[in-house]
């Protein structure tokens, strides 16, 4: 994967960072759809910021992941009650799964307009791959810290991937339709992982 | 459930109510720039990204709304 453009890393990347992740908090402290499971903390629901960090990874490489991160780390943390480990597991987690899905992305060179049915077939698998092992390692953590029990583990697993790929792939899909084109034009568009 | 400044639903009333003054703006300053500025991509994009979070912000809301029987 590519790691530097040539014009390099500026400030205006963690100004991106900075302003998106603002702005993903606000819509992680609410926008989620939460459909409970007993005994599953923040595993399951329809959580709408996913689809506002995938498309800023794309748009923006490493500094959109940050963004989310940022996000969910303050959207997420302090004002639900969840225990440091679930929350901080959690934002962890929407921080990697929106950088593999930038690596299956620059791995086979598709194009966030999602003009071409293979963009698309890659979108929508890529999103699901990447959605289902950020699951798989959130709740391995929780089951490796007594969170919760083995049995909850693939419940956990499955609900999260359905909740957060369906979120990605309608909220993800109009953003990168929509605005890809325009945001091409940015000087802090990224077209590596930093650059 | 939350630790907030104001009662849950509130703050939610008041953070989407800025968030859509924020795409309501975003939206102007598109209008009021030509196509050949160096912003225009930047800020149609940006506008059409805050609307995007305005709607699902109002979706989410509905949603909760509903089932917390708040409407």
């Amino acid at each position: 994967m590519e790691t530097m453009g040539k014009d390099g890393v500026k400030p205006g990347h963690l100004v991106v960072a900075g302003v998106f992740g603002g702005i993903c908090a606000g819509a992680a402290l609410f926008s989620i759809i939460i459909v409970p499971i007993p005994g599953l903390p923040g595993g399951s629901g329809f959580w709408i910021p996913a689809g506002l960090y995938f498309a800023l990874t794309l748009w923006f490489g490493f500094w959109g992941a940050l963004a989310g991160h940022i996000g969910t780390f303050i959207g997420m943390g302090p004002f639900f009650g969840f225990t440091f480990q679930v929350w901080a597991d959690g934002a962890l987690g929407d921080f990697f799964a929106p950088l593999i899905n930038l690596a299956i992305f620059r791995a086979t060179k598709a194009d966030p307009e999602l003009k071409t049915r293979r963009d698309q077939a890659i979108w929508v698998a890529s999103v699901v791959i990447s959605t289902c092992l950020a699951s798989m390692w959130i709740h391995f953590v929780n089951y490796s810290f007594g969170t919760i029990t083995f049995n909850l583990w693939k419940w956990g697993v499955v609900a999260y991937t359905i909740g957060d790929s369906a979120a990605v792939l309608i909220i993800g899909t109009l953003l990168l339709k929509t605005a890809t084109k325009y945001f091409k034009t940015f000087p802090y568009y990224v077209k590596g992982l930093f650059s | 459930m939350a630790n907030l400044p104001l009662p849950y639903a509130q703050f939610f009333q008041l953070v989407t109510i800025l968030y859509a003054i924020i795409a309501v703006v975003a939206v102007l300053w598109t209008k009021k720039l030509s196509k050949s500025s160096r912003y225009y991509g930047f800020s149609k994009a940006f506008a059409i990204f805050m609307v995007v979070v305005t709607v699902f912000l109002v979706i989410s809301y509905a949603a909760q709304a509903t089932f917390m029987k708040w409407i």
